[in-house]
């Protein structure tokens, strides 16, 4: 009795939860075996996810079936690059989920045919409106994870359905999807001699372009809240006439874009601190190219890297919560990456494989570091956590022609389960999406156009 | 003769050389201590020296991915029920609020009748298991000790019994990490999971079920040899689903 007495006073000593680890503790030591069996193996779960019904009047709404198609769609792409779900080939079904309606029909007939979830969903149409309503059951608990009504303009309607995605994973994950993300990205989509800024879904559609400069416009990047896009540009100068890679700050619902940046020689690779009041990016003045801090009226607020002797210190990427900067650098040899401090102190070296290791970027949680390393003669996508260990590589693909593809500018999802990046495997650079292991790779932008750059924001309002 | 001098020849110039090298090293010297006074050059940035290595960048690992074959239902063994009519009836309550949910009466009632031998099953070996050990009057009980080669064989049917488990232990990838539950089976003779406790819970449901349908699944595991019987049987086995990182 005592024992136990000092046994659990120990505990709370430890931890809050003193009485559950005690119970926890009392079971690892009872004299039963404890047979461990782990966290055991990842499965898909089985979502069955029939047309979505026209709750409507079709001969009023003619254009209803286009619309049903496209919440369809978006949907069942959603819950595919989620990689949680498996969907079930409607030619399984034991119930026509058409003669039942959304909320009345046979659980047992989706159970057995092995459903975990059930998503009904039906629409109408209310003038230029659309009103989805739609559950997502649990099979085995016969009860609903998701039951809900959008509303929104018949314009919006992917984003309709990109929500109940949202939402549909929240519920069981417990963690936002990014279904209403974006890309800004930088392409030669206007002209194989230009490149301009533009704007798309996190699955390519809705792409909207942005800078109209008729030249080469790169670098792209979202501030924290989403609303204003900083990318560098060769714009010829009015007064001038003269063209320099300067600074530029557009925002997105105003229009209004600010020169920001025009010192002479690089202004690039900017990126905004996680606090939204200071940028960093990469000035060449004299004759080193080094990483620098401004201020928001673009004023030079801290020179962040010394040299040395002429090395470079290039394309500065802030840690989530602005603590420490990775930034890539040639100072030891080869481009390498490094981490300083947010004020540029103590630099870290943090890879030391490979020749060339260049475009650093974050995990949302701050404990990994994805880049491209050049070993022989390609770029490869790799993960490195912070503190240096596990580096591992997560592409390796050959072009149609047999050689190495190139995959480069990797970036993290906001939700820290995926990383995009760009590949020519395909000939022009797409952009690709895989799991951090490098499985489940597949192909976001399906065109033949290059892409440069891409960088993913937050869920949008 | 031709030697002296040769020598004095040498040691003079020698003499020269020395004083004038002296001469233009020192004015070196002060001439930079000179422009280190006036011309202070910019700050030296001093870093430790850093190690440059040319190691080979590691090749991709493919992780296995599980998908299921949406058109098979995996037939298992079913576990072996005891006839219902020896069951007790009662004590039943949350199966009744269940009988409103289901539509169809038969497979609902089998389903009962299964549900009902189960909890019935560890109602009954709840009761018996203190008795069984228990020494009463002038007999002496076996016991359910092991020791020796006994304990070793018994270790090896565990960790076989593990393996076995693990195989059908999965769980969807968008389930949190760190969960946790306990739960307490017991074996027959023949290797059938004739019942299950759980004993501390996740505080997930989706997540308790698993562990519970893994169970399931698993059943009949290896057959365990006579020796220990009476322990799978009587005081079960504890399983661990989950792990803490």
């Amino acid at each position: 009795m005592i024992l136990k007495f000092s046994i659990s006073l120990v505990g709370a000593l430890f931890s809050f939860g003193a009485f559950a680890q005690f119970e926890t503790a009392d079971l690892e030591n009872s004299k039963n075996i404890i047979l461990k069996l782990g966290e055991g193996q990842t499965k898909k779960s089985l979502v069955a996810l029939p047309s979505i019904q026209f709750l409507g009047n079709p001969q009023i709404n003619p254009d209803f079936q286009k619309l049903g198609i496209e919440l369809y769609e978006v949907i069942q792409n959603d819950l595919l690059f989620s990689t949680f779900f498996q969907i079930i080939p409607s030619r399984n079904y034991l119930e026509d989920p058409s003669k039942t309606t959304l909320q009345k029909f046979d659980f047992d007939k989706w159970r057995q045919i092995g459903t975990e979830f059930l998503v009904r969903g039906g629409f109408k149409i209310i003038k230029d409106q659309i009103e989805l309503e739609i559950y997502a059951y649990d099979v085995a608990q016969k009860s609903a994870v998701v039951s809900k009504k959008y509303l929104g303009n018949k314009r919006d309607v992917r984003r309709l359905a990109h929500t109940f995605s949202n939402d549909f994973v929240e519920a069981l994950s417990g963690q936002k999807a990014f279904f209403l993300s974006k890309f800004v990205v930088s392409s030669d989509r206007s002209g194989s001699k230009t490149k301009e800024i533009y704007l798309m879904d996190w699955d390519a559609r809705n792409l909207e372009q942005i800078t109209f400069h008729k030249t080469i416009s790169f670098s792209p990047n979202w501030s924290p809240d989403g609303k204003s896009i900083l990318y560098s540009s060769f714009a010829q100068r009015k007064k001038t006439k003269t063209r320099n890679p300067d600074l530029f700050l557009y925002e997105l619902a105003s229009k209004k874009l600010q020169h920001f940046s025009y010192r002479i020689g690089m202004n690039t690779g900017a990126h905004f601190m996680p606090d939204g009041k200071n940028i960093i990016l990469t000035l060449s003045q004299g004759n080193n190219a080094d990483i620098y801090r401004l201020d928001l009226d673009g004023e030079i607020s801290k020179k962040l890297t010394q040299g040395p002797l002429g090395a470079m210190n290039v394309e500065p990427s802030p840690s989530p919560i602005g603590d420490k900067i990775a930034f890539s650098t040639d100072r030891s040899g080869n481009p390498m990456i490094y981490v300083m401090d947010k004020n540029g102190g103590n630099p870290e070296r943090i890879t030391f494989a490979g020749k060339y290791n260049a475009s650093p970027a974050w995990s949302p949680d701050g404990k990994k570091i994805a880049f491209a390393g050049w070993e022989v003669d390609h770029f490869d996508i790799f993960i490195i956590n912070a503190d240096k260990t596990n580096l591992k590589r997560i592409t390796q693909a050959k072009k149609p022609g047999g050689k190495w593809s190139n995959n480069e500018d990797p970036v993290f999802s906001p939700d820290g389960r995926f990383l995009i990046y760009t590949s020519d495997r395909y000939g022009p650079k797409q952009i690709l999406i895989s799991n951090l292991d490098g499985s489940e790779e597949r192909r976001i932008t399906q065109d033949s156009y290059n892409y440069f750059r891409p960088k993913w924001s937050k869920n949008l309002d | 003769m031709s030697a002296s001098p040769t020598k004095t020849f040498d040691s003079d110039f020698f003499r020269k050389a020395l004083v004038f090298s002296g001469g233009v090293h020192l004015s070196i010297l002060f001439s930079f201590i000179v422009r280190g006074f006036l011309f202070p050059s910019n700050t030296l940035v001093f870093e430790s020296a850093m190690r440059v290595d040319l190691i080979a960048l590691p090749d991709k690992a493919m992780p296995e991915i599980i998908t299921e074959n949406p058109q098979k239902e995996e037939k298992k063994a079913s576990p072996p029920v005891p006839a219902p009519k020896e069951l007790p009836t009662k004590e039943l309550p949350p199966l009744e609020n269940e009988l409103d949910l289901s539509k169809t009466k038969k497979k609902q009632k089998q389903a009962l009748d299964k549900l009902k031998a189960l909890e019935s099953i560890e109602k009954m070996e709840q009761e018996i298991a203190p008795k069984s050990n228990a020494v009463k009057g002038n007999q002496v009980s076996s016991g359910n000790d092991l020791t020796g080669l006994q304990k070793l064989q018994y270790n090896q049917y565990i960790s076989m019994l593990r393996t076995h488990i693990k195989k059908n232990w999965y769980k969807p990838d968008w389930l949190k990490r760190n969960l946790i539950c306990y739960v307490q089976i017991f074996i027959d003779e023949k290797g059938f999971i004739i019942g299950q406790k759980m004993i501390k819970s996740s505080g997930h449901k989706n997540f308790d079920q698993l562990a519970t349908e893994t169970i399931a699944k698993a059943s009949p595991v290896p057959v365990p040899a006579a020796k220990y019987q009476a322990i799978l049987k009587t005081e079960g086995l504890t399983l661990k689903f989950g792990e803490t990182e």
